[in-house]
C-alpha cells in the first residue's frame, strides 16, 4: 500500500475545495488550509474556499519521469493566480494538442485524480485547472 | 406536481475519437458509423473518472439551483463505472462540494438508468419531506471491449440534477413512472473489465419494450398524449434507437433531435438521456412540455413529464451549456484514446 | 567559533553498484588520516530510509566502522551536509566533543532513475506539491522562464553547465569529467520545458568526510569555521516569483558584507542543482549582468558543482566543504584560493532552506 488512506483523508479539504488561508494580522492570503500565516507567522487566520477561477502566470510542459503514483507525462505544470489574489502551483488538464496555455490563460478549478495506488489501494482526488472555455 | 428540477448541470470531456477511425482499425465497413448514427464519441483523460466528471456536473447543478452544498439532504450517484467496487462515489463528490454530513447517500447501479431511479427516489424524498434538496448524478466512463460494436458508442460524460420544491424550480416533474423486469440484455460480471450483450436481443425485448411500456403507463396515468409534448428525449445507446422509439410513439423527429446528443459525444450510459434533457432545458421556452425516458439494461425504464417554467432562462444563464461542451471538441487518434482509457497492457503498481 | 576543519577525504561520485552506505563510509574514512580518531560522529544523509530501507543510519555506520562513540544522523534535504557541519562545529565549540567525524554518504543508484527521481522529489512538500504533480524540474523550469522574461538568454544557463564541465575535467572525484558544448543542449532530453538534462545536476552515489576539531592541527593545514547561518524561505508557490531565492540571496549577501568579500576573489561552492538557480543568485548579488559573463568568477565551483562533480544529495555539502578546504590549504583542480576566505552555499529544493558556511585559512 503506497498511499496512506488516513493521510489522504486528512488533507482532503484543502485538495477537494481549494481552501485559502486568510491572515487576520497581515491581511495576506496563502494557498491551502494552514494553521499559521506563512508570511507573518500569526496564528490568527481564517479559511475560505476559492471560487476556483484564475489565470496562468507561467507554465511548463513536464516530461520528467518520477514514478509518482499516477505518472502520465507529459503534463503541464503552472503557477496560477486565483482571482482571490492567491498563487498556487498545479497541473493544467483538458488541453488540446494544438492549444497553447500561456501567461494570461483563464482557468477554472476541476476535480481530478491526483494519484491512484493501483491496483488495490486508494484513489486520491484533488483540484487541477482547466482552460476556461465557456462563460 | 411531483417535484421540481431546481438545477441541472453537465460535464462532457473535450476529447473526441471518430467512429470512422474505430471502424478502420477494427476492420468494420466504413459505412457502419452512419448506420449506428454516431460520428464521434467523448473520451475522458487518464486522470478523469466517473467521480471527477460527476463532481463537475453536480457543481453546475447546485449553482444553477442557487443553493449551496449545505442545503443538500441527499446525494445519489448512478453509475456502472464506479472507481471503487466497494466505496461510494457519492460521498467523495458530496465532501468535495461541501454537502452536510446529515444526509442520505449511496451509489446506485442499474446499468444506464441508475440515475433515473435516483431521480425517482428523490421525488419521493422531496414529496415525503425527507429532503428539501436531493442531488442526483449520472456519470460514466463507459467500458467497451475494444473492437466490439459497443466501442463505437461507449463514451464518457456526466449529468446532475437537484430535485427539490416545485415552487423554487425552473422546471417541474409533473408525473413519473418506472417499469422494471428481469431481462439479461447487457451485463458485466464482477471481474470483467468489459460488458457483454445479446446484440439484437438488446433491442426489442429490452430497450424498446421497456421504454414503450414506461411511456405508455406515464401517458395513461397522467392523462397525456404524445402530441402534448414539445420535446422528447430517450436513452440513446446510438443515434438511431431514439428516432425509432419516437416513430412508434408518433412523435415527429424534430422534437427528438434537439436532445439527441449521442451522434456527437457517444453513449454516456447513466448520463445519456439526462444530458439530452439538460440540453433541452437550455433551449426550451416556458410552458414547453418534455417527455423523458431512461433505459437501463437488466432491465428498466423511467418515464417523466417535465414542464418548463418562466424562471428557466435565468437558471440557464447560471452555468455552462451542454451545446458549448459538445462544440468544445479536441479530436484524438486511436492510440491516444487507448492511452487515455487504459487499454494498453501495462505493469502497474511498480 | 572555536571549530576547525583539520582533514578530510572524498570518494568519487559515481554509480557504485558494488558498494552500499556502509562500504562507502568505510572506504572514505580509510582514505582520511585521523577520520577514525574521533569522539563523535555526525552522519549526513538524506535518503537511506528510502533507498536502503535503513533507519538510524548513523548508528549502523558507527557499528560498522567499529567506532562506538556518540553518533547523530542529520537530515535537512539537500542542505544536510552543511547542517551536519554546523552541528559538528557546535559540538566542539560547546565542548561536547573534541574531534568530530562529519561523514556525508548517499546511495541513489540502486533503483531505476525514475524511482530515484521520486525519492529526490520528496524534498518538496509531499501533500501540497508532490502529490499534486509538482516536481523539482518543474520549479526550475518555471524559474528559468521567469528569468528569460527578464531578458536572460538561454545561452546564459547553458554557459553555466559548460563551465561546470570544464572545471570538473580536472577533478578526479567528479562524476562527469567530459566537456560539453552549447550544441549539447540542442539534443538534450527535456525534463520540463525549457529545462534539459544538461541543465540538471548529475545524480550519483558518494561519500565525503571532514574532521572538525576544537583546535587546529599543529602538524597539518587547518581551516577555521568562521561563520554558519541558515534560513527558511517561503514555499515557492507563495512567493512573488519562483526565482526569488531570497533565503540564499540574503544569506550570501550578509556573509559577503560581514567579511568584506568579493565573490570573484574567494573560493566559493554554490549549490547548482539546476542552472537557473545559480544564475538567479548571482544576478541578485550583482555578479552577473545581461552579458552573463562567468569568466571573472574564477574560483566559483572549481569542483564542477552539482552539475558535473555530481550531487549525492545528503553528502553533497560535505563534498563542497572538503573542496573549499582543499582550495584554502592545498590545491583543487590545479587552483589555490587567492583569498584566506572560502564560502560554501547549499539550498534544498527551490530554496526552501538555505545554508551558508564561511571558512578561513
Amino acid at each position: 500500500m503506497k498511499l496512506s488512506p488516513a493521510q489522504i483523508w486528512r488533507i482532503r479539504e484543502s485538495q477537494y475545495r481549494l481552501v485559502i488561508t486568510v491572515c487576520e494580522s497581515c491581511g495576506k492570503k496563502s494557498a491551502f488550509k494552514r494553521s499559521v500565516c506563512p508570511f507573518c507567522g500569526s496564528g490568527n487566520v481564517k479559511h475560505m474556499e476559492s471560487e476556483g477561477l484564475g489565470r496562468v502566470l507561467e507554465v511548463t510542459k513536464v516530461l520528467y519521469r518520477w514514478a509518482s503514483s499516477d505518472e502520465r507525462p507529459p503534463s503541464l505544470v503552472a503557477v496560477v493566480e486565483l482571482d482571490e489574489g492567491v498563487k498556487v502551483v498545479g497541473e493544467i488538464v483538458g488541453v488540446g494538442t494544438d492549444e497553447e496555455v500561456k501567461e494570461g490563460t483563464r482557468v477554472e478549478a476541476v476535480l481530478r485524480r491526483y494519484a491512484s495506488d493501483d491496483p488495490y489501494g486508494v484513489i486520491y482526488y484533488g483540484i487541477k485547472f482547466k482552460p476556461l472555455k465557456t462563460a | 406536481m411531483e417535484a421540481g428540477i431546481r438545477g441541472w448541470g453537465a460535464y462532457i470531456p473535450r476529447f473526441r475519437i471518430s467512429a470512422t477511425e474505430i471502424a478502420t482499425l477494427w476492420g468494420y465497413d466504413a459505412k457502419l458509423p452512419k448506420a449506428l448514427g454516431v460520428v464521434e464519441k467523448a473520451v475522458a483523460e487518464e486522470d478523469e473518472d466517473a467521480v471527477t466528471m460527476g463532481w463537475y456536473a453536480a457543481r453546475v447543478a447546485i449553482r444553477r439551483a442557487g443553493i449551496s452544498g449545505e442545503d443538500v439532504d441527499a446525494v445519489f450517484f448512478g453509475t456502472e463505472s464506479k472507481p471503487y467496487a466497494v466505496k461510494p462515489s457519492a460521498t467523495i463528490v458530496a465532501d468535495a462540494l461541501g454537502v452536510k454530513r446529515r444526509k442520505l447517500s449511496t451509489d446506485l447501479e442499474f446499468a444506464c438508468r441508475a440515475a433515473g431511479e435516483g431521480i425517482r427516489i428523490s421525488i419521493g424524498l422531496v414529496k415525503g419531506g425527507l429532503a428539501q434538496n436531493a442531488l442526483v448524478i449520472g456519470s460514466d466512463t463507459a467500458q467497451a471491449n475494444p473492437g466490439d460494436l459497443l466501442d463505437f458508442t461507449a463514451s464518457s460524460g456526466a449529468a446532475a440534477f437537484v430535485i427539490g420544491s416545485p415552487s423554487k424550480s425552473p422546471a417541474v416533474i409533473e408525473a413519473s413512472v418506472t417499469y422494471v423486469t428481469d431481462t439479461p440484455d447487457f451485463w458485466r460480471r464482477d471481474r470483467s473489465p468489459y460488458p457483454e450483450h445479446g446484440e439484437i436481443f438488446t433491442g426489442e425485448p429490452a430497450y424498446f419494450h421497456h421504454i414503450l411500456s414506461a411511456v405508455k403507463l406515464l401517458l395513461d396515468e397522467a392523462g397525456l398524449k404524445p402530441s402534448d409534448f414539445d420535446y422528447a428525449v430517450f436513452h440513446q445507446p446510438n443515434g438511431k434507437f431514439p428516432l425509432q422509439v419516437a416513430r412508434t410513439l408518433g412523435i415527429p423527429q424534430e422534437k427528438v433531435l434537439p436532445g439527441l446528443v449521442t451522434p456527437y459525444i457517444g453513449n454516456t450510459y447513466n448520463a445519456s438521456a439526462l444530458l439530452g434533457l439538460a440540453k433541452i432545458l437550455e433551449e426550451a421556452k416556458p410552458g414547453n412540455r418534455i417527455l423523458v425516458a431512461t433505459f437501463g439494461s437488466g432491465a428498466g425504464s423511467d418515464a417523466f413529464s417535465v414542464v418548463v417554467k418562466d424562471s428557466i432562462y435565468e437558471a440557464v444563464s447560471r452555468g455552462p451549456k451542454v451545446s458549448d461542451m459538445i462544440n468544445s471538441r479536441v479530436p484524438i487518434t486511436y492510440s491516444t484514446y487507448a492511452k487515455f482509457r487504459g487499454l494498453y497492457l501495462r505493469n502497474i503498481g511498480g | 567559533m572555536g571549530a576547525y576543519i583539520v582533514g578530510g577525504a572524498v570518494a568519487k561520485v559515481d554509480r557504485h553498484f558494488d558498494r552500499g552506505y556502509r562500504d562507502l563510509a568505510y572506504e572514505v574514512t580509510k582514505e582520511c588520516s585521523g577520520c577514525l580518531d574521533v569522539d563523535y560522529i555526525v552522519v549526513s544523509s538524506a535518503l537511506p530510509e528510502l533507498t536502503a530501507h535503513q533507519v538510524d543510519l548513523g548508528t549502523h555506520i558507527a557499528q560498522w566502522l567499529g567506532r562506538r562513540v556518540p553518533v547523530i544522523r542529520v537530515e535537512s534535504g539537500e542542505t544536510s551536509g552543511l547542517a551536519a557541519v554546523d552541528l559538528a562545529a557546535s559540538l566542539v565549540a560547546s565542548g561536547r566533543g573534541r574531534k568530530v567525524l562529519v561523514l556525508g554518504v548517499e546511495k541513489v543508484t540502486d533503483y531505476p532513475t525514475y524511482t530515484a527521481n521520486y525519492f529526490y522529489s520528496l524534498m518538496l512538500d509531499y501533500e501540497f506539491e508532490v502529490l499534486r504533480g509538482v516536481s523539482p524540474p518543474a520549479y526550475a523550469a518555471l524559474a528559468m522562464k521567469e528569468l528569460m522574461k527578464d531578458g536572460v538568454r538561454r545561452e546564459c544557463f547553458s554557459s553555466w553547465a559548460v563551465r561546470m564541465h570544464e572545471n570538473a575535467a580536472s577533478i578526479p572525484h567528479a562524476m562527469l569529467r567530459f566537456k560539453i558544448s552549447y550544441d549539447s543542449f540542442k539534443d538534450s532530453q527535456v525534463l520540463a520545458e525549457p529545462l534539459t538534462l544538461h541543465d540538471s545536476f548529475a545524480l550519483g552515489d558518494g561519500a565525503a568526510a571532514v574532521v572538525v576539531s576544537n583546535s587546529p592541527d599543529p602538524k597539518a593545514s587547518s581551516v577555521e569555521i568562521l561563520f554558519s547561518a541558515a534560513e527558511v524561505e517561503l514555499p515557492a508557490y507563495s512567493r512573488e516569483r519562483i526565482s526569488d531565492l531570497n533565503a540564499s540571496s540574503k544569506l550570501l549577501k550578509l556573509s559577503l558584507e560581514r567579511y568584506g568579500l568579493d565573490l570573484r576573489r574567494v573560493a566559493v561552492e554554490l549549490h547548482d542543482s539546476y542552472t537557473p538557480y545559480p544564475i538567479a543568485i548571482l544576478r541578485s548579488l550583482g555578479y552577473l549582468d545581461s552579458e552573463c559573463n562567468l569568466s571573472e568568477l574564477e574560483y566559483l565551483n572549481v569542483s564542477g558543482g552539482l552539475k558535473a562533480r555530481g550531487h549525492p544529495i545528503g553528502a553533497t555539502g560535505i563534498y563542497q566543504v572538503y573542496e573549499v578546504f582543499k582550495l584554502l590549504t592545498d590545491k583543487l583542480g590545479g587552483k589555490t584560493s587567492p583569498s584566506d576566505y572560502g564560502l560554501v552555499h547549499s539550498m534544498s529544493g527551490p530554496d526552501n532552506v538555505s545554508r551558508v558556511l564561511i571558512l578561513r585559512r
